[in-house]
């Protein structure tokens, strides 16, 4: 989705390492917050 | 004649709990009443609790410093005295202003307050019986279209333990002594006996704690227990560990008043006994049984999620449900809980309630300890900071303490942390909004702390569970 997500500070050094982008990944943290974890699992599963 | 009255909310019980309850349920438009039997609201936490023990836990450790840690700082002062009544004396008018607080606080939000003790009469009505006093009146009852309990807990006894509310007492009683006992046995390791036993040991006391289990505060990090029984045995506090106390009791025969036997263990005799082996929840004489209200065989009052009880329209919450018995907890359910009757989706999130144990060293933590990530089978990272590494504390003269972060040795997910050291209950206020908000330990390390702080310990602690801590090696 292309809804603004607050993202972690971690998650956020993580996509850019990556160059992902934060509306690539769903959001699993409180409010709808990017967790490192979330990008991790992203991209350990492949980019899924 | 007894006066009715009808509210929508009726709670019962003006501790942290019902009054925060009240205050918010008032600032959402509900036609609220409080209850307490007390001549001042505020319940254990601001009359008997929290806020006299502070206030007195900060006294004894300004004379502490005066006496033993002045001279570091070059200051030489003669002839330091304790005035333990001017002592006593500002604790009170602390307690007082704060309860009064209360009254003013429900003046403005329009809560109506009764003052008496309530029984529920049945699922819709209580029963106020004033508890003297001026303002002493005829019973008042008040129905409600809905109830909200929060009664609370006492301080424990044991059969064995003959309390005479004077030489032999509860924390009450041991935050109001006349005079600073010469010899004091606090039965029970737990945060309030080793609160009050720090007080009276810096006061001059010889303390001596009895402890049943083979180590002191339980529920807290075997790391930071041991540490701090380490450092409250350098203050001069005696410990008897797996010590079980078969009977207390005032012998006036004796040469000191009071007489504490141990199973196995030596006869010890004292000027007073402090019993602080729990609290139990304030549920007899409420008319639970009238309303059908069910209690587990403690005497918790059991409730759902919405802290409905047995009874639908009838809510508790606070210490008489269980759980941690802190006022914050309690504060916290009772916000969501007015909320939820109000229709907001309030969460209550019992991951994240911190808990502090305001000794010198003070303890925090928040979230996990290390005991119960290995029993749930959790890996985990640690990282720690020893405050010898801080430049604050350096500054402070306070450098014993640390502060130990342990998260997902996947994820990184902050799961637990615990702090021993220097105003360690402020400095995990950190790691409550960090873990409320889902952060990674990296996430902690990537926010920028002001130089120099205590805080900064956090930082590098959070730094270190990847290594990567720049002021310790």
């Amino acid at each position: 989705s292309d809804r603004a997500k607050f993202v972690m500070p971690a998650a956020q050094r993580l996509l850019d390492e990556h160059q992902l982008s934060a509306s690539d990944v769903p959001a699993t943290g409180p409010g709808g917050r990017l967790l490192k974890e979330d990008v991790q699992a992203f991209i350990r599963n492949g980019g899924k | 004649m007894t006066k009715t009255a009808h509210h929508e909310l009726v709670i019962l019980g003006g501790g942290p709990a019902g009054y925060v309850a009240a205050i918010r349920a008032a600032q959402l438009g509900i036609n609220v009443a409080c209850i307490d039997e007390n001549p001042r609201f505020g319940g254990t936490c601001l009359r008997v609790g929290c806020i006299p023990s502070k206030a007195l836990l900060e006294s004894s450790h300004l004379y502490e410093e005066a006496r033993h840690r002045f001279a570091d700082h070059g200051l030489k002062i003669n002839g330091i005295e304790v005035d333990l009544d001017a002592m006593m004396a500002r604790k009170d008018k602390i307690v007082d202003t704060l309860t009064g607080g209360i009254d003013l606080l429900f003046n403005k939000r329009g809560v109506t307050a009764y003052r008496g003790r309530g029984k529920l009469r049945d699922v819709e009505s209580i029963e106020i019986t004033p508890c003297g006093g001026a303002d002493a009146d005829q019973p008042t009852i008040v129905t409600a279209d809905q109830i909200l309990l929060c009664p609370g807990s006492v301080p424990a006894r044991l059969p064995s333990v003959e309390e005479d509310g004077d030489r032999i007492g509860n924390s009450t009683t041991a935050l109001s002594f006349p005079e600073v006992p010469e010899k004091l046995v606090v039965i029970g390791g737990g945060y309030i006996g080793l609160e009050l036993g720090s007080v009276w040991n810096r006061l001059g006391s010889h303390v001596v704690v009895l402890e049943a289990f083979d180590r002191v505060l339980p529920g807290l990090d075997n790391e930071m227990a041991n540490l701090a029984h380490r450092a409250f045995k350098k203050q001069g506090i005696e410990f008897h560990t797996n010590a079980m106390v078969s009977s207390a009791r005032v012998d006036e025969s004796q040469v000191k008043p009071c007489t504490v036997e141990v199973v196995d263990g030596e006869t010890i005799y004292c000027d007073r006994v402090l019993l602080a082996t729990g609290r139990a929840p304030a549920t007899d004489d409420l008319g639970l049984a009238a309303a059908g209200i069910q209690t587990d065989r403690r005497g918790f009052i059991e409730v759902n999620e919405e802290f409905q009880t047995s009874v639908p329209g009838v809510y508790a919450i606070g210490d008489c449900i269980g759980g941690a018995m802190l006022a914050h907890k309690a504060m916290e359910e009772g916000i969501v809980c007015v909320e939820r009757m109000a229709g907001i989706a309030s969460e209550m999130n019992y991951d994240v309630i911190p808990a502090i144990v305001y000794t010198y060293p003070e303890i925090a933590m928040v979230g996990r300890t290390e005991e119960q990530l290995k029993e749930a089978g959790i890996e985990y990272k640690k990282g720690v900071c020893p405050l010898g590494a801080n430049g604050r504390a350096r500054t402070l003269g306070d450098t014993d303490g640390r502060v130990k972060i342990l998260a997902d040795a996947e994820t990184d997910r902050v799961l637990g942390v615990h702090i021993i050291g220097p105003r360690a209950g402020d400095l995990i206020a950190e790691a409550a909004s960090a873990m409320e908000f889902g952060a990674s330990s990296e996430d902690i390390a990537r926010t920028c702390h002001a130089h120099p702080t205590l805080a900064e310990a956090v930082h590098e602690a959070a730094m270190d569970v990847d290594d990567r801590a720049i002021h310790t090696a």
